[in-house]
């Protein structure tokens, strides 16, 4: 069940989509726990850990080009029907988890910094219907919306510069000051940032000559790793670690020294532009699942987009504090980790295997 | 039909999505927050706010709100009392502590400002010599409101001769190890307000006072400075050198265990004030150059006793020794109070004016 040509995408557009997939709400405050164990050594496991998700879209693309579908017919042929609709359900669920943890932690940021007397299911549902008119529109619109996202992102690099002119460079010395084990628990929380590159899994069948799109992906792990790494070094040469340890947000908080001549607070307009860096990774998310749920059960697309909207509705509702926000975090990262260096090389391993034994028949 | 449904279904969410209304004109834009010392639990706020009445041409009033409480929100619960308009304090530009209260600690008080989302990190904090509250106030101009003028006052001599330091440079160095925070301290004098010099704190206690030609050695210490000045007394006769270029850069060295430390400064300026010598004459010129640096290099190490005497370092002798691998922070703590702490100091003279 391949789409038809005319709901395909150029190979270029893979760059947008992992890009926008792994640029998300976390960007707004992810180096304070990865300082956490590393401290100003952190930006060394940004690398490690960024290049080696690279590696994990290697074997993606291996297993993605041997069978010429995606993950689903994967797990079909690896594992047959049955177990390997386990596998599919727990995978749509992982996806939505990632859709679930970026929507909620971005009402979050609006709560805190903007409207704390809103309810939050406000802003969920809104969020939630905009991505929705999207994801109905078909993976084309959805491309788009990726696209724009990381164009819209762009304007914000440039507010980097107001801290800059503050910076304390000595800070990031002596450098390799923490243990080989300390800068790779870093490197293990970093993962979070990196997820999203997923869904390559489910979308690929949708890229026009899908091999070729492969230097795309690299590139836009590789513009990931840039971005993260300006982000976190801006922090370091900003704030004091201890200070970093106890700022939730630590770029919005430096958002708050931009000093523009019109506008007195920056954050407010910083945290109304994110919504365009999270709403592809919902949107992406909520088709990808929807696409899946669609692949091995007999429902249509449509139904289980709807199915897919309302789950992540209702558990967002759900979550309502912080504590809870943070465990979601967590529960994300462990999952994402184990998914990212165990289950795809795993998975690659048993394509191989499961070719060998049929070419030996 | 679907989508008239969901356009339906958003204009109901979207009625549900209207927090408070704020309208500038009825609001208590708060501009200037002081704090003072009453008991050893209770501190008393104080918020300064401007408001322009209605009708053409007319001038700014000041309102001034105080109240005494435990903690600094439930100040604000009082302070809402006494105003007929919501107070908001995202305006908030300066941020006063009552000498007596900056000795005792302000962590509680920093801990409130750094938490609010509402407040900018590009604020000023200072401290009051006497009563913050009186100083807010007081009416020091006619054509300006206090909050604007005690805001101007700080920004203009950061500018100028302090050191400078917001709320965010304040927080850096109150977390910062190996670097102690400062403010300036300001002084009501009759009709007037004046910075006095500058509180330099221990974590977060103020320890030390210096007055305002130290601080601005301090400054030449912490700061970049790009337009200074500084009188020099040459063979009895008072010069001034304007447009100062000086940079600092702080090296620490370990010999055998023990810390030395060497403050080097580079400092360019042109004469402003000649004092009656000629200034094409070399040997003038290299003279002054080297009084220059000979009054700097004193006072500077006049000062920086004075901050080993108390166990702070505004400068940051401490963080550039923490930048190298063979730190021990045991070893620096005991030795710093009489650690040698060399200063270092290159003046040129570009040129002296437009006339010999």
């Amino acid at each position: 069940m391949l789409p038809p040509e005319s709901k395909k995408v150029s190979p270029f557009f893979v760059f947008y989509i992992i890009h926008s997939q792994q640029i998300g709400v976390a960007v707004l405050g992810f180096e304070r726990y990865i300082a956490k164990s590393a401290g100003y050594d952190a930006w060394i496991s940004v690398i490690i850990s960024g290049l080696s998700i690279a590696a994990v879209v290697w074997f993606c693309y291996r297993i993605l080009i041997k069978n010429g579908n995606d993950i689903i017919s994967v797990h079909h042929q690896i594992f047959g029907k049955r177990i390997g609709n386990v596998l599919n359900t727990a995978f749509a669920a992982y996806v939505l988890l990632l859709v679930l943890l970026n929507l909620r932690t971005y009402v979050e940021v609006i709560q805190v910094w903007m409207f704390p007397e809103t309810y939050h299911w406000v802003f969920i549902s809104l969020i939630l219907l905009l991505a929705y008119s999207f994801v109905s529109g078909g993976f084309r619109v959805v491309t788009g919306i990726c696209f724009l996202s990381v164009i819209y992102g762009i304007p914000l690099l440039f507010v980097k510069y107001f801290p800059l002119k503050e910076a304390h460079i000595g800070n990031l010395l002596p450098i390799f000051s923490h243990s080989f084990s300390d800068i790779m628990e870093a490197t293990k929380t970093m993962t979070l940032n990196y997820l999203g590159y997923e869904t390559l899994l489910i979308f690929f069948p949708f890229i026009k000559d899908g091999k070729r799109s492969e230097k795309w992906a690299y590139f836009g792990v590789l513009a990931s790793i840039g971005i993260y790494l300006l982000t976190i070094l801006t922090s370091f040469v900003y704030f004091d670690q201890d200070q970093l340890r106890t700022t939730i947000w630590a770029t919005l908080t430096l958002w708050k020294i931009v000093d523009l001549i019109i506008i007195e607070r920056f954050e407010y307009i910083g945290i109304a532009a994110w919504l365009f860096i999270v709403l592809p990774n919902i949107a992406l998310g909520l088709w990808a699942a929807s696409r899946a749920i669609n692949r091995f059960t007999p429902l249509t697309q449509r139904v289980s987009l709807k199915g897919a909207a309302a789950a992540v509705l209702i558990c967002a509702i759900l979550i309502t504090e912080r504590a809870q926000i943070d465990q979601l975090n967590f529960m994300a990262n462990t999952i994402g980790f184990y998914l990212a260096y165990m289950y795809i090389p795993l998975i690659y391993i048993c394509q191989l295997a499961v070719h060998k034994w049929r070419d030996s028949k | 039909m679907r989508r008239g449904f969901i356009l339906f279904l958003s204009f109901i969410l979207m009625a549900g999505c209207t927090p408070e209304q704020q309208i500038l004109e009825e609001l208590q834009l708060i501009q200037t927050i002081g704090y003072d010392y009453v008991s050893d639990d209770e501190i008393m706020g104080t918020g300064g706010s401007t408001s322009i009445p209605p009708g053409q041409q007319s001038l700014p009033t000041d309102e001034v709100f105080s109240a005494i409480g435990y903690t600094s929100k439930q100040i604000r619960q009082k302070l809402q009392n006494e105003s007929t308009k919501p107070i908001v304090i995202g305006r908030v530009g300066v941020v006063l502590f009552n000498q007596k209260l900056a000795e005792k600690g302000i962590s509680d008080l920093l801990d409130n400002l750094q938490r609010d989302p509402e407040i900018g990190r590009d604020i000023y904090l200072a401290l009051a010599k006497d009563s913050s509250q009186k100083m807010i106030s007081t009416k020091y101009s006619s054509s300006v409101p206090t909050s604007n003028y005690i805001f101007d006052l700080i920004q203009q001599s950061m500018e100028q001769d302090m050191p400078r330091i917001n709320l965010h440079g304040f927080l850096y160095r109150y977390y910062g190890k190996g670097l102690d925070a400062y403010m300036p301290i300001l002084q009501k004098s009759d009709a007037r307000l004046k910075i006095i010099g500058v509180g330099v704190f221990k974590n977060d206690r103020l320890v030390q006072q210096i007055n305002t030609e130290d601080a601005y050695y301090l400054k030449m210490a912490a700061d970049k400075i790009r337009k200074g000045i500084l009188e020099v007394s040459y063979k009895n006769k008072k010069l001034s050198i304007e447009n100062l270029l000086s940079k600092p850069k702080i090296t620490v060295k370990k010999r055998n265990g023990s810390y030395e430390a060497e403050l080097t400064l580079k400092v360019k300026g042109r004469i402003s004030e000649g004092g009656g010598f000629r200034m094409t004459n070399k040997t003038i010129i290299s003279g002054i150059e080297k009084t220059t640096r000979k009054q700097i290099e004193q006072q500077m190490e006049k000062l920086i006793q004075s901050f080993q005497e108390s166990q702070v370092d505004p400068i940051g002798f401490k963080r550039k020794a923490m930048q190298s691998r063979t730190f021990s922070n045991k070893k620096w703590g005991d030795q710093y109070a009489k650690m040698p702490i060399r200063v270092n100091v290159q003046v040129t003279i570009i040129h002296a004016g437009i006339m010999e």
